[in-house]
């Protein structure tokens, strides 16, 4: 079963971000938040990252790694991928639908 | 910055607080990462994912009693009408003292049984006495029995938000006993006071006002409710043998 990161609220857009950036491997808090402002142009608030990682943590959809000093990788679960996955494709739907309803409005 | 950490709870700074600070010590915080601490740790506080589990939204009942208690405490000192034509602080007044009486602890009733009972007959007792007693000692009586009230049921409020027991004596002291010793010159008619003039009614603003801070302590940290099933410590006193009566 997926957790659909939608009942997150507020924190629902910070943790597609995070899920992302995890996707290509673990990250710590710090290379996350670069990353996701690579991704989008705005940068996630130190509360607003770490408030999304423990929700995601206590979802099983990320896991922590040992830290490494002060810094604590994260790295994506088979549910979180899952859930992920799920989440993109229905993202992809939602923006194929729109762009085939401007193309037709164009027309 | 950093000391914007400090405002999560202990189990979240146990988890996350190295981290945090040292994210906050790779990058410049601008104001934005302040405000944005701050929401996060109400955040944290309200909807702990760390350590304990996520509190029921029915144990934050009694701090929500609590806070109606104060909030319509400070409508009742507000809506004073010197004229007398306006009820509205009558009202407001009601309804404070319910949400009062609402907001106490009935798993607290059961420990302490004895004591609050003891405290409600002193309550009886003075009302009996301030009607029958002579002309001033029936004011004093009076006023005594209202802040013995007012002092009896801000200290269990006190008592449930887990204040700790100097700090407690301070607050009932300071927002019954003391405002109480500053109206008996006028209550006693020693002191002169327009009737028109209702400043003196001020003196009751902070007795509201704690009662809103513990209100928020409490809908904070979470606290048993009567719709709650009584935890282990409640149904050992409530089944003991000669207490099941």
């Amino acid at each position: 079963m997926t957790t659909p990161t939608s009942e997150l609220g507020r924190f629902a857009e910070p943790s597609l971000y995070i899920l992302v950036s995890l996707s290509d491997g673990p990250k710590h808090g710090y290379a996350i938040m670069t990353d996701v402002e690579e991704m989008t142009g705005a940068p996630l608030g130190p509360g607003t990252l770490y408030g999304a990682l423990a929700r995601l943590e206590r979802r099983g959809l990320i896991e922590a790694l040992p830290p490494d000093d002060r810094r604590r990788p994260y790295r994506i679960t088979g549910l979180g991928a899952t859930t992920l996955s799920a989440q993109l494709a229905h993202l992809e739907g939602f923006v194929r639908t729109g762009l085939t309803r401007l193309g037709g409005a164009a027309r | 910055m950093k000391a914007l950490v400090r405002l999560y709870p202990r189990a979240w700074r146990d988890r996350y607080e190295a981290e945090v600070i040292d994210l906050l010590d790779q990058r410049r915080p601008s104001f934005r990462d302040a405000l944005d601490l701050v929401v996060g740790a109400v955040d944290a506080h309200v909807h702990p994912q760390v350590g304990s589990a996520v509190i029921p939204w029915t144990r934050r009942l009694p701090g929500l009693a609590v806070l109606a208690a104060g909030a319509t405490w400070i409508a009742a000192t507000v809506a004073v009408d010197p004229s007398g034509s306006s009820s509205l602080s009558g009202t407001f007044l009601g309804l404070s003292l319910l949400a009062m009486t609402v907001g106490l602890p009935g798993d607290y009733a059961i420990r302490r049984g004895r004591a609050i009972l003891a405290v409600v007959g002193l309550i009886a007792a003075g009302v009996v006495v301030a009607q029958i007693a002579p002309y001033p000692v029936a004011v004093v009586i009076a006023v005594a029995t209202v802040v013995l009230f007012l002092a009896g049921a801000l200290a269990l409020a006190a008592v449930r938000a887990e204040i700790g027991s100097t700090a407690r004596w301070a607050l009932v002291v300071g927002m019954t006993i003391v405002p109480a010793l500053a109206l008996i010159p006028f209550a006693l008619g020693l002191l002169a006071i327009d009737p028109l003039d209702l400043t003196i009614r001020w003196l009751l603003l902070p007795y509201g006002a704690a009662w809103i801070v513990l209100g928020l302590r409490l809908v904070v940290r979470g606290s048993q409710s009567i719709v709650d099933p009584p935890t282990g410590v409640e149904t050992a006193l409530v089944t003991a043998p000669g207490r099941s009566a």
